[in-house]
């Protein structure tokens, strides 16, 4: 898999269109998620898709190694997603209710939870995190994202967010900390 | 009692102790309700925030999603076509100007240190030459005239140094930019 993407971003660094379309179906999911898990948003996580793509497509020359493509492409959609929660700050938006997304976007629980009243209380819980996550600073939100629910290693999070591993781990444990002083008597 | 620090909870939390300090912490926790506690919530967390599920807005919106990526991409290309060699690609666009910029450097530099050496070629001969006409080292041995060459004597001076400021008298250096203004 991770051969066929190198193979594919060195044809689309000659050139070759189909090659991009080709990586756009095979990240645009992934980025979509990673955008809808920032932004809580329908709107602002298509926004940071089209956009990443279109800088990807833009951009590419930059990348050095094809290898690093996936960095790369996550790279461009969080720093696109930190700009965006950075202007929201000044207008503070608030966090769509689920009815207002489109379809089958809606926030659930992993399917591993089966007991009905377990996963209600989960999805009480969750929604307090997330909106505790709201008034996380932006690069500490981000690395919660990438680290705690996308499940990306911490050099993984360092290279995305192009700071040292050391700046992750302190930016991590200050997060956590603040959402767990934030949430009080729901975690216990 | 002290309890454990953050970074060490947060550590074992995500699995990245070494053995000896995962069998410390672990036996800090069996007596410390405290921190025992502090860790569950932080297990908590982790676990529903590793449990959010990815929304699926479905097919056809990345079909059109892709649709409108096309659009913006490929009906404005902007991208050049690879270059066909790296002497091609060196003389591509922002290269090439930044190439320009290097190149008139040089030209600069060059043009600025030939300057330079003509005018400190041009001091020195002239020096001589109204030495020579004035009879200076006429008469004196070579062991003298070398002396004269090597030592500066007042009102004399080395190529390129500036006339000492406490000497009042007319020195060579004066009747040279004197002679060099005339001319």
């Amino acid at each position: 898999m991770t051969d066929d993407i190198t193979r594919l971003v060195t044809l689309f660094q000659k050139g070759d269109r189909q090659a991009f379309t080709l990586l756009v179906n095979a990240f645009q999911q992934r980025i979509y998620a990673l955008a809808f898990k920032i932004l809580l948003n329908h709107a602002e996580a298509d926004e940071v898709t089209q956009e990443t793509f279109v800088r990807v497509y833009n951009r590419i020359e930059q990348l050095k190694s094809p290898a690093h493509f996936s960095s790369f492409v996550h790279r461009i959609a969080t720093n696109y997603a930190i700009d965006l929660l950075r202007k929201r700050r000044g207008r503070m938006v608030a966090m769509p209710e689920e009815t207002e997304l489109p379809g089958s976007v809606q926030l659930a629980i992993a399917a591993k939870v089966t007991d009905p009243e377990k996963a209600l209380e989960n999805k009480e819980l969750l929604s307090s995190i997330l909106k505790a996550a709201e008034e996380l600073p932006p690069r500490q939100k981000m690395t919660l994202v990438l680290h705690d629910i996308e499940g990306l290693a911490k050099d993984e999070v360092a290279r995305i967010m192009g700071c040292p591993e050391a700046t992750v781990r302190s930016n991590l444990h200050i997060a956590r900390n603040k959402m767990k002083k934030k949430l009080g008597k729901l975690l216990h | 009692m002290t309890h454990l620090n953050t970074t060490l909870l947060h550590d074992y939390l995500d699995g990245e102790l070494s053995l000896d300090q995962k069998a410390e912490v672990e036996n800090h926790l069996t007596d410390c309700k405290r921190c025992r506690l502090e860790l569950e919530a932080l297990k908590r967390l982790k676990a529903v925030l590793s449990s959010v599920e990815t929304p699926d807005p479905g097919p056809a919106y990345f079909k059109d999603l892709n649709d409108r990526i096309a659009a913006r991409t490929f009906s404005h290309d902007i991208r050049q076509p690879e270059p066909v060699s790296p002497v091609a690609r060196s003389l591509s666009g922002r290269d090439t100007l930044k190439t320009l910029i290097r190149l008139a450097a040089v030209i600069t530099l060059l043009f600025a240190s030939f300057y330079v050496s003509q005018i400190v070629q041009e001091n020195r001969s002239t020096r001589w030459a109204d030495k020579i006409t004035q009879g200076k080292y006429a008469g004196t041995d070579s062991i003298e005239s070398s002396r004269d060459i090597m030592e500066p004597q007042a009102g004399i001076n080395r190529v390129g140094s500036p006339p000492p400021v406490e000497n009042t008298t007319e020195s060579d250096y004066d009747i040279e930019k004197k002679d060099r203004i005339t001319e």
